[in-house]
């Protein structure tokens, strides 16, 4: 059969999730700031329009762009963890199968829908998810998950496009790649399209028509996946490629019927354990973590199927085992309900920053359960004595002090003494 | 009569005869669940504290936490959160005649159509609120 994926994608993710609790930020220019204040991660339409390019350290911009309007505010982790969760329990109630592939973005696997379904599909998906959150998506539909990643792009810069793209005929196909740079493909970074120039291919089109040899020589075997890729070749599998990780997450299906919740504990710690393993083997942190478990997805009586997704943050990124796993045990509790049959559960951890990016604040209390050193001991001892030689007790989380945030708006959807007011 | 088969995703509130489930006790037990009762979509439930008097006669008072469902159908009647001039406020919606506008349920509050210059649009259905008579 073959394959369609949709990738979804929200709008200006941090931005909507601000604009969604206040209206007042409608139609203005407004960025997000990365942790301490540093850099613009996140614009509406209209800071773009101003001139407000992503990622500038904000104190250079700050003179000039606060004078023509634009509104800054600090990252609200736990907000927009909370509503990418919400997000993505609704898609993953609209599809057969859903894969997270960061804090706002995820591939919907489609195969099996009718072709000429497609594009309602996408509407119908994109109408719940504003309706039900206020969060705007883009989606892009098409054979592989490289090319669904430039349909959504599509979308994006088309707005007669209603937010939907289809990429399902060969024509359409080639017409698109044709029209776009191969460094906008997925996975092609400026190194490898700068490679690809001086052999004279440059747009999208010529990457996939080159031949495997060169593509190969050039870019290795991950260039020449996704060259097949835009060929309609379904060649990248579990956690996709690209340049930048945006999420590491550890799920696993289970062998056999689990109900309990201690039996969910359990599967959600050492999941978590091994979704931190794999950051720190990365030399990466992460600021946000969710956790999810699922019924059987074919259950034909909706009764009796039941998806739980709770999302969470850390006050600083983190890959300790010793920060992860209670939170990941916190939300799995949350998550988890009595009389159902799970088939399926994960942790995913998103806002992925490199180590070396997680500033120390001087206000920060040693956490002594997220301890370096405790983590490389502990990461000795199972490789030398295997994975399941030592095991972490679950330990309570410590609130360590804040980092510099002062343009924070309130928590929401998290705290009870911050609830957005109406008169 | 279907053959019987392992109901393995509900406690069955009654002993099994006969390895026949008895119609009437196909209930889930356990504590009775204010989650269960209030939020019956968690991802489009959100709360929203009431801060005026608009509602009053509506029996909603400020410091209330209002259970906003966003997937609710607005329709003629129910009470909404609307976004007024970039503002949140809780007020009894009405369709009549191809026309909608906002009502207050306290007579020193106007009634809000949309006019030039001030738009107005729906947040949520307000499904229930709660008032806490005891700050624990």
């Amino acid at each position: 059969m073959p394959k369609t994926y949709a990738l979804a994608d929200c709008n200006n993710f941090y931005v909507s999730c601000e604009r969604a609790f206040n209206p007042a930020l409608e139609g203005k220019p407004v960025a997000v700031l990365s942790n301490n204040d540093g850099c613009v991660v996140s614009r509406s339409q209209e800071a773009k329009d101003l001139g407000v390019k992503m990622g500038v350290p904000y104190f250079e911009v700050k003179g000039w762009a606060e004078g023509a309007g634009l509104v800054a505010l600090s990252s609200n982790y736990a907000l927009y963890a909370d509503l990418s969760a919400r997000v993505m329990s609704i898609l993953s109630e609209l599809a057969p199968g859903i894969e997270i592939y960061s804090i706002d973005e995820c591939f919907l696997d489609l195969s099996g829908l009718e072709r000429g379904r497609m594009r309602a599909f996408g509407l119908a998906a994109r109408e719940k998810v504003l309706r039900w959150t206020g969060i705007p998506i883009g989606i892009g539909i098409a054979p592989t998950k490289t090319l669904a990643k430039l349909a959504n792009h599509m979308a994006k810069m088309d707005k007669s496009s209603g937010g939907v793209v289809e990429l399902l005929d060969g024509n359409a196909i080639s017409a698109a790649l044709q029209a776009a740079p191969a460094k906008a493909i997925w996975g092609v970074g400026s190194k490898s399209s700068e490679k690809l120039a001086r052999q004279g291919i440059r747009s999208a089109k010529e990457l996939r028509d080159a031949p495997d040899e060169a593509l190969k020589r050039l870019l290795g075997v991950t260039g020449l996946r996704t060259a097949m890729e835009l060929r309609g070749l379904d060649c990248v599998s579990g956690e996709a490629g690209g340049d930048e990780r945006k999420t590491v997450t550890c799920s696993r299906s289970f062998g056999r019927a689990v109900e309990s919740l201690e039996e969910i504990e359990q599967a959600i710690a050492t999941y978590a354990e091994k979704a931190a393993e794999k950051l720190r083997a990365m030399k990466l942190a992460a600021s946000t973590l969710s956790v999810f478990m699922e019924t059987n997805r074919f259950i034909e009586d909706a009764s009796m199927r039941h998806n739980g997704w709770q999302a969470g943050s850390f006050q600083q990124p983190t890959s300790s085992g010793g920060a992860i796993v209670p939170l990941a045990l916190a939300l799995a509790r949350k998550a988890y309900k009595p009389g159902y049959v799970y088939k399926r559960a994960g942790v995913a951890l998103f806002g992925i920053v490199p180590e070396g990016a997680v500033e120390p604040s001087l206000f920060i209390q040693e956490d002594k359960a997220a301890s370096p050193e405790l983590d490389k001991a502990i990461d000795k001892i199972r490789s030398r004595f295997g994975g399941a030689s030592i095991v972490r007790a679950a330990e309570g989380l410590k609130k360590p002090w804040a980092m510099k945030r002062e343009r924070m708006s309130p928590n929401y959807t998290t705290a009870w003494d911050s609830l957005p007011q109406a008169k | 009569m279907s053959e019987p088969h392992e109901i393995s995703a509900k406690l069955a509130s009654a002993t099994v005869a006969a390895g026949f489930p008895s119609p009437a006790s196909d209930y889930v037990e356990g504590a009775l669940d204010l989650n269960e009762l209030l939020v019956k979509r968690p991802a489009a439930t959100f709360f929203v504290r009431c801060s005026g008097e608009s509602m009053t006669g509506a029996g909603i008072f400020p410091g209330d936490i209002l259970i906003v469902d966003r997937a609710l159908e607005a329709a003629d009647g129910a009470i909404v959160v609307a976004a007024v001039d970039g503002e949140f406020t809780v007020k009894r919606l009405r369709v009549k005649g191809g026309e909608m506008w906002l009502e207050a349920e306290n007579p020193a509050f106007k009634p809000i159509k949309a006019r030039k210059g001030s738009e107005w649009r729906i947040w949520g259905v307000v499904s229930s609120s709660i008032r806490l008579h005891r700050q624990s």
